[in-house]
């Protein structure tokens, strides 16, 4: 994202003041700070600059439904890590997990104005329109701002030499034609894969999958393999070995291995009703069992519960790619799945129910 | 008709006593819409009968918890202020871009020298 300068990311518009209804309290009712004097400083004293920290003080009092719900939303308390890390066996009552968790794992948490007003904290913060408060207040600055590796990227195409996604090179259809208020806002569940598809393929491509479809590929594969496994375009990112941890100077800090691309075949760990299929796509997540080491031992006593290759939905959907040109583009090519020699043997365990242990014989060629 | 002769004393402590009734009702019902009004956003969080269903493992109800420390704690549910003091010097300062341009400085980034990779 292009750098904003730091007037910028303050400078008030005025149709903020004379359009936008959320000007009407005055900007010391949610901000703080002191009337009636024009140092810098002094105004600024016992300021909130993200009031939406405060939420039901700085919006709930109107949009009470809305805040109450999202005050346990995965965007603001980050329930996917909280659920996940409570499977690899967190304790969140131990003084040292909450330390952890707290000083590394919520940095990109979002309240109500890091979605409707500013850029996100991860990206510096800043007004995105003079304060003007947005049902969207910017695509890829909103979402891709924190979802930009990993989604944004794909979805743009910006990973050299693979195609972005069709739904944006081209119908250009934002992030929010397909997941919805209701998915952002919704509280209390943990991961996004704890609750059903909230968005699926098939809402809108219905037709391409019925039982009396002319395509073949799709009849054979409809329920034994998730879609983006045969219509990802190509490679996406992974992550490893993130560590965590203070200087001695008690500046918090975070490492982890340099990103690499990959295109890996898993089994499909969260098999339900709703996702059938016995292959997905997986992707290495930065985690290992020593994360959060440096603030005590043995904080992830049951690593081994959750796969570090987690299934993933790439947004990089292509209609054709290189592993659906032919029947054995896939069939009997080793490298597209995830074997035990694609994991890192101290991982092993923690992957046993996603690692391919025989791989989809090559077939003999048939019309696609 | 007797009642209608009673001497003027009796008709003004009947007013009075009526006067005191519907003091007493408005006030309760006032309070009772407000303690709604108040409690509505806690009781919304903390029920959520759909999510329970789906957080049947003893791991997941712990997450749950969890998840509701954190947002009972991280909430501000102080209400606005009624009497908000001018914001003038505010606007008058932050839509002038020549003056932010002056006066604005981005906060210092304290990173330390040991972080490493992306995110």
């Amino acid at each position: 994202m292009p750098p904003v300068e730091a007037w910028q990311k303050v400078l008030v518009d005025e149709k903020f003041l004379t359009e936008d209804v959320h000007s009407q309290p005055g900007c010391i009712a949610c901000h703080g700070g002191v009337s009636g004097v024009d140092d810098k400083d002094k105004a600024h004293e016992g300021l909130l600059p993200k009031a939406s920290a405060q939420a039901n003080r700085a919006c709930g009092g109107c949009h009470v439904g809305i805040v109450a719900e999202a005050r346990t939303s995965p965007h603001r308390l980050q329930t996917g890590y909280l659920a996940v890390m409570s499977e690899r066996g967190a304790d969140f009552t131990m003084p040292e997990t909450v330390k952890a968790y707290t000083t590394h794992c919520t940095k990109c948490h979002a309240d109500c104005g890091d979605c409707h007003i500013s850029r996100p904290s991860a990206l510096d913060g800043g007004l995105i329109a003079g304060h003007q408060v947005k049902r969207v207040a910017s695509v890829f600055v909103t979402c891709g701002g924190c979802h930009s590796a990993r989604i944004n990227d794909e979805y743009k195409g910006v990973h050299e030499g693979i195609p972005g996604d069709v739904h944006w090179e081209k119908a250009g259809m934002p992030c929010t034609k397909c997941h919805t208020m209701e998915e952002f806002h919704d509280g209390q569940h943990g991961t996004r894969y704890d609750t059903e598809p909230s968005v699926d393929c098939v809402d809108c491509h219905q037709e391409d999958v019925q039982i009396t479809t002319d395509n073949r590929q799709h009849m054979i594969h409809m329920d034994s393999v998730q879609c983006q496994v045969c219509h990802a375009a190509g490679e996406y990112k992974s992550c490893s070995n993130c560590h965590t941890g203070k200087d001695d100077k008690g500046i918090a800090y975070t490492t982890t291995d340099p990103s690499f691309m990959t295109f890996k075949i898993g089994r499909n760990p969260i098999q339900s009703d709703t996702r059938p299929w016995n292959y997905v796509l997986v992707r290495h997540v930065p985690t290992n069992p020593d994360l959060w080491a440096f603030y005590g031992d043995n904080l992830l006593p049951t690593f081994d519960n959750v796969p570090s290759w987690k299934a993933t939905t790439p947004h990089n959907m292509q209609k054709i790619t290189p592993q659906n040109a032919s029947c054995n583009s896939c069939h009997g090519q080793t490298d597209l799945f995830l074997t035990a020699d694609d994991v890192d043997p101290s991982e092993l365990e923690a992957n046993r129910s996603v690692i391919v242990t025989r791989i989809p014989p090559a077939r003999p060629e048939v019309e696609p | 008709m007797r009642l209608a002769l009673k001497p003027s004393w009796v008709w003004i402590l009947l007013a009075v006593c009526v006067l005191a009734v519907s003091v007493v009702v408005v006030q309760w019902v006032q309070g009772d819409t407000l303690l709604a009004a108040t409690a509505e956003p806690h009781t919304v969080a903390a029920s959520a009968p759909a999510a329970e269903a789906v957080l049947d493992s003893t791991t997941q109800q712990h997450t749950l918890a969890a998840v509701r420390a954190l947002a009972e704690n991280s909430t501000g549910d102080e209400l606005p202020a009624a009497d908000v003091p001018s914001s003038d010097n505010c606007i008058a300062c932050h839509t002038n871009q020549t003056l932010l341009q002056e006066l604005a400085v981005e906060p210092e980034k304290v990173e330390s020298e040991l972080a490493a990779g992306e995110g």
